[in-house]
């Protein structure tokens, strides 16, 4: 397994905490009453703000820890290289997470048409950029696993 | 799609048994990237292919083969 694609599963692994994360918090948060008000919505985006940092921290941590383990695995030192077939598959997982994201993003709009709330709304945003991230980094491995 | 073939296989044991990753290392890609190739399901760029072909000491036409039968957008020449 080349350092990209090792990559791609570190990133897909951090991708499931962080929803899970955000699902259960803002979840949690919402029947609380926490995103009620005038001021729900700037609750809820400084709440948004605070787990994507999180979600970065994660994503760190994830991928350090990924790369302590295949060295103690393979006892080799994991390679670096990032090359023509990596960059290509790193194109194709931009192409798909566009359209995924934007296809979520479409059926957020369509819901605000059909009577959806500005809160649930903005929670769509959220999924479809998970939904993005999740199909990107799928298509990815897919490609790897054909042998791009 | 045009279908390419490769000899990359047997040049590297014609090369003192080269290994995919000393030649992925000649080559400045990874061992993932030359097997792909070798297993045709990785067509290189025009660049990586004479850099394949010159560490071998070999044309471009030695190491890659166009087999035009299985190109289904080949269009007959029109005369």
């Amino acid at each position: 397994m080349s350092f990209s694609e090792r990559t791609v599963w570190a990133e897909i692994m951090a991708s499931l905490i962080f929803i899970a994360l955000v699902v259960w918090y803002i979840q949690t948060s919402y029947v609380a009453g926490a995103f009620d008000g005038p001021e729900g919505l700037q609750r809820w985006a400084r709440t948004v703000l605070v787990l994507i940092v999180i979600g970065i921290v994660v994503a760190i941590v994830v991928s350090v820890i990924m790369a302590i383990a295949y060295r103690m695995i393979t006892g080799e030192d994991p390679d670096d290289l990032v090359d023509e077939r990596d960059r290509q598959i790193a194109a194709l997982g931009w192409k798909v997470s566009t359209i995924a994201t934007g296809i979520g993003i479409v059926g957020m709009v369509i819901g605000l048409a059909l009577g959806l709330s500005a809160l649930a709304a903005f929670n769509a945003v959220l999924a479809a950029c998970a939904l993005g991230d999740i199909s990107g980094n799928a298509a990815k491995l897919i490609a790897y696993r054909r042998g791009g | 799609m045009a279908r390419i073939s490769n000899t990359i296989r047997r040049l590297r044991f014609d090369a003192g048994e080269m290994t995919q990753k000393e030649l992925a290392a000649r080559c400045g890609v990874t061992r993932q990237t030359i097997n792909a190739i070798e297993a045709g399901k990785y067509a290189p760029t025009l660049e990586l292919a004479f850099r394949i072909a010159h560490c071998f000491g070999q044309p471009l036409e030695a190491v890659f083969q166009y087999d035009p039968e299985a190109d289904s957008c080949r269009k007959e020449p029109t005369s």
